[in-house]
């Protein structure tokens, strides 16, 4: 490091800058990013009210000489960079030089601190801008930071802050992404003197099960591999282990976390047919690439990063948790309840919340519902208790004119997962993957038979590199790849290229499509009946994927031309129907003969 | 700060600057827009950190400074004023409108608050008419893929050199090309791709046919015009070599009405295959004939004259591919240049207009 200066102009205007402090986590990861850039190995971090009136944070680290500190706390002054240049190899989580500003300009700021190299360390205090004690204080080497009374100057920015327990999880939850990344470094936290999460010093696979909790720590996989200067790790879940959002998911470049679209997205990829779309698995993706190779300087809270080489970097993620998936099985141990599992990962207490315990954390585990008066007796043991499943004979479709749709088609989008049709006397209910999967497995078998597929070749050819097992099931699969659609030829050692695929296929992801058809384990032992159930699988539209009007129309035009209208493949039903009369009932009105 | 602006201009320029704010944020600053008066006159700026367009407003300032302001409401207000003339003033962090008997006062945030892209230094600039720069890119942004596992291909790739401009993209299935070929001035040679988001913001901004100026950096564009600038990050590389998949050899040449085949393609695809849009064209000596036979569906056919001479074929295409790039294509009729009918074919306009060579490439469907 540097000793602390001032950025020039030049280089200011050239870093991502702009509001940093929102609320009291933005706080506490600026300062923990400063202990770590600092070397500690022992980070302290006190909080009370959540944050809103007192943030300390303690480190044994480097420390800042008495005569630069007065410097540390202006704008754009670091030690870490001199100019913009150094951007490109910057191994420091910080290099703006603005945090310390930014949290003295909304807040009463503390800064004690000692560098080893002195005897004595120097305190500031702060009211604002005005300076309101300098002095020697009696210290250890390292630096304390104190925060108090977070926007005393801006009630409006107060006034959207959440409740004390809600800042708190936040807060908690930030220190444990800090804590899987910086392993060796101990973190404690106390909110209202209470201790929140206290960890020692450890290795990674110690650090990882205690953040997790021994619970899900079973039931996750370790994963590791290195592509030329690119090393990727972590740990990633089962998948039979999954959360309905993303908050248990930990991505760390450089040791740095982010919340990066590309990756999270590769991810997404590599469980891909293994768990719903509407769920996410758990784990940490550690990414360590050359800082040459990566943009910090891309967002204000150096929250997101771009790579030179993205799709290499999307493809060596997918591919390697893939990997670590293939034959995992599907089931997940339960070694400890529910209950405890959520313990050791909020250790508060405060990260149980109602909508988590509803949503199930394993499959079919079923929680008590609370909330809505009376529902005890409405709902069933399953959550869908609003819908019947469709019996077939009440939903006549070929009947010509006497369609069971009212002539103004009503389509509605659900969660970007649902179709909701309003049809005479009530709505239908589709499952777009469920339903655009059974329109490819109809399609795709009657090529088969007739063997007339329609190909779209493509302007540049793609050439796949397959591990061994994938090209074992792609010799055995050849043959019938050109009735599906695809035209491949191998191409040298264990790879091919792809010079044509199905016509309308909307997934073909560079090649992904392919590879994860051949991923699947022995599609070729199990003969024509899988390989299409496993194409139609992966090449559907998944939850999540957001359809325009007329593709909602014409998806649900095709799913009723096919034979089998109400079951996917895999023999779950496609849609449900909801009656008119049944919702009237629910609302307690009286169903009278002519509304039926 | 406290600016005088004419309700119309107010209206105009907010609800303009407003279609760049993000729907949806986890960030509540970027729901805002900045507004500011200096020196250099009234601007307001929005972004979602991947873009950030600044607008000039015409008024007259009393008192320079700067607010964060809530673009969704202050947009509502405005839009629901009456009167001639609306003062703006700032207050710490709020913003008082005035016009007429009418006062708000809306609770905004720090300007420093707002975000701010990083600026890269321009590695080389251009002036370009801004009529001719959104024609180009008409013809152009359609094609661009939207798979993000190739980002490359989901911009289009300017290649810019001293005696022109060169627009491409591509989604794999069909290519778009456009060539201007013009004095640059003392331009150096650079290729970049420019994402999609950015080139439709800068066409909903150029109404009016202006000189504008255009700097490309390693990582960014802008686009500075007389009122507006835009600026925008830049989608990584590689680009493919295109000019390898431009067909040289393709000598059956085919000339039609553009019109009438964009009307025929449209009519016979209504019994298209809803998932692959094929619809046949069958070519003949000084004839063609598109027809489609679906399953379920049922067969529609249209006979068209058209000037060929070569051996006769079949033909199938994505019916959709064919419109999108009829829309684009100049002149009233078009030229097609074929080869078998496995390969990809060449469309463009039979009289290239001036400067500007265009030229797009679609693959033919093929049945196994
Ligand atoms: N805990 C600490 N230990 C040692 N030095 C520190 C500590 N906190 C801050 N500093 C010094 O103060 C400087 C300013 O800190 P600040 O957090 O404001 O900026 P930064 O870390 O350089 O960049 P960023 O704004 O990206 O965080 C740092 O560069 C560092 O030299
Ligand atoms: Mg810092």
């Amino acid at each position: 490091m540097f000793p602390i200066n001032k950025l020039s102009p030049e280089t200011c205007s050239k870093i991502a800058a702009g509001e940093i402090i929102e609320r009291p986590v933005n706080v506490i990861k600026e300062l923990v990013e400063n202990s770590l850039d600092a070397s500690s190995s022992r980070i302290r971090v006190e909080v009370e009210g959540g944050g809103k009136t007192l943030i300390r944070v303690e480190d044994d680290g480097l420390g800042i000489p008495g005569a630069q500190l007065p410097l540390a706390v202006q704008n754009y002054s670091t030690s870490k960079i001199r100019e913009i240049d150094d951007i490109h190899s910057v191994k420091t989580l910080g290099f703006r030089g603005e945090a310390l500003a930014s949290i003295k300009a909304v807040s009463h700021l503390t800064i004690k601190s000692r560098s080893a190299q002195e005897d004595i360390g120097r305190e500031m205090r702060w009211k604002g801008s005005d300076l309101t004690q300098d002095g020697p204080v009696a210290k250890n080497p390292g630096t304390e930071v104190l925060a108090r009374n977070l926007f005393y100057n801006l009630p409006a920015r107060k006034k959207f802050l959440s409740s004390d327990a809600a800042e708190l999880r936040r807060i908690t939850a930030i220190l444990q992404s800090f804590a899987l990344s910086f392993p060796e470094v101990g973190f404690t936290l106390t909110g209202n003197a209470k201790e929140i999460l206290s960890y020692p010093a450890s290795s990674l696979e110690e650090r990882v099960e205690v953040v997790f909790g021994s619970g899900v720590f079973t039931n996750l996989r370790f994963f590791e591999r290195l592509l030329g200067a690119v090393k990727i790790y972590g740990y990633t879940s089962l998948p039979g282990l999954t959360r309905g959002n993303r908050s248990l998911q930990f991505i760390f470049v450089n040791r740095r976390p982010v919340k990066d679209k590309l990756l999270g997205h590769a991810l997404r990829q590599a469980y891909q047919s293994l768990i719903p779309g509407d769920r996410f698995p758990l784990g940490t993706v550690f990414l360590e690439v050359p800082p040459g190779a990566l943009d910090v300087n891309v967002h204000p809270t150096k929250a997101e990063v771009r790579f030179e080489s993205e799709r290499e970097i999307h493809r060596l993620v997918s591919s390697t948790i893939r990997e670590v998936l293939k034959g995992q099985g599907n089931t997940i141990s339960f070694k400890n309840k529910v209950e405890s599992v959520y313990r050791a990962i909020f250790p508060s207490g405060a990260g149980l919340k109602d909508t988590d315990r509803k949503e199930g954390f394993y499959p079919g585990d079923s929680a008590p519902q609370n909330g809505i008066p009376g529902s005890s007796t409405l709902s069933e043991s399953r959550p869908g208790w609003l819908f019947q499943e469709l019996p077939q004979s009440l939903f006549e479709f070929q009947g010509g004119e006497e369609s069971a749709f009212t002539p103004v088609r009503l389509y509605w989008q659900l969660h970007q997962s649902y179709i909701f049709i309003q049809i005479r006397g009530g709505m239908v209910v589709i499952d777009q993957h469920a339903a655009h999967e059974r329109i490819l497995y109809d399609q795709a078998g009657k090529n088969l038979k007739g063997g007339k597929a329609i190909i779209q070749p493509l302007l540049f050819p793609a050439t796949l590199e397959l591990s061994v097992e994938e090209y074992e099931e792609y010799e055995r699969i050849s043959a019938h790849l050109p009735s599906l659609g695809f035209e491949v030829e191998p191409f040298g050692m264990r790879s091919v290229i792809v010079r044509g695929i199905p016509a309308g296929v909307k997934r073909w992801d560079d090649g992904l499509l392919l590879q994860n058809i051949l991923a699947e384990k022995g599609i070729g032992h199990g003969g024509m009946e899988d390989l299409l159930k496993t194409y139609a699988c992966h090449a559907a539209i998944k939850a999540g994927d957001k359809l325009s009007l007329e593709e909602m129309e014409s998806l649900t035009d095709q799913l009723f031309a096919t034979e089998f209208p109400f079951t996917c493949p895999h023999g779950r039903p496609t849609m449900l129907r909801v009656e008119l009369a049944d919702i009237e009932r629910r609302f307690m009105r009286t169903v009278t003969p002519e509304s039926k | 700060m406290k600016v005088l602006v004419s309700l119309g201009e107010l209206n105009k320029k907010f609800n303009a600057i407003s279609s760049v704010v993000p729907g949806k944020t986890t960030m509540p600053i970027l729901s805002m827009v900045l507004v500011k008066a200096d020196k250099d006159g009234i601007k307001f700026t929005a972004t979602d950190l991947d873009i950030s367009v600044t607008s000039k407003v015409n008024g007259t300032t009393e008192k320079e400074g700067a607010i964060a302001a809530p673009a969704r409401k202050v947009a509502e207000i405005v839009k629901s004023l009456t009167g001639d003339e609306v003062s703006l003033e700032v207050d710490g962090e709020k913003l008082t409108l005035k016009c007429g008997k009418s006062k708000f006062v809306v609770n905004g945030r720090n300007p420093d608050d707002f975000p701010r892209l990083p600026q890269q230094e321009s590695k080389t600039e251009f002036s370009i008419n801004s009529g001719i720069l959104g024609k180009l890119i008409h013809k152009t942004v359609y094609a661009v893929s939207n798979d993000l596992t190739r980002p490359a291909l989901c911009g289009v790739l300017w290649e810019v050199d001293r005696h022109g401009l060169v627009m491409v993209s591509t989604d794999g299935h069909r290519l778009a090309k456009v060539e201007l070929k013009k004095d640059m001035g003392e331009v150096q040679k650079m290729n970049v791709i420019i994402p999609p988001k950015a080139l439709s913001t800068f066409k909903a901004y150029a109404e009016k046919d202006e000189l504008i100026r255009v700097s490309l950096g390693d990582n960014s564009v802008s686009f500075e015009m007389q009122d507006v600038s835009i600026y925008s990050r830049l989608l990584e590389g590689p680009f493919p070599n295109y000019q390898k998949v431009i067909p040289a050899g393709n000598d059956k040449e085919l000339v039609i009405s553009k019109e009438s085949l964009a009307a025929a393609t449209k009519r016979v695809s209504i019994l298209s295959d809803a998932l692959t849009h094929q619809v046949i064209f069958s070519i003949e000596a000084d004839k063609i004939t598109l027809h489609v036979t679906t399953q379920d569906l049922g067969e529609a056919r249209e006979e068209m004259e058209a000037s060929y001479s070569a051996a006769a074929m079949d033909i199938g295409y994505n019916a959709s591919y064919i419109q999108d790039i009829l829309k684009t294509i100049d002149g009233d009729d078009i030229e097609m240049r074929l080869d078998k009918p496995d390969n990809a074919g060449i469309i463009m306009p039979v009289e290239q207009s001036g400067d500007v060579k265009h030229l797009c490439i679609v693959m033919p469907l093929r049945i196994s």
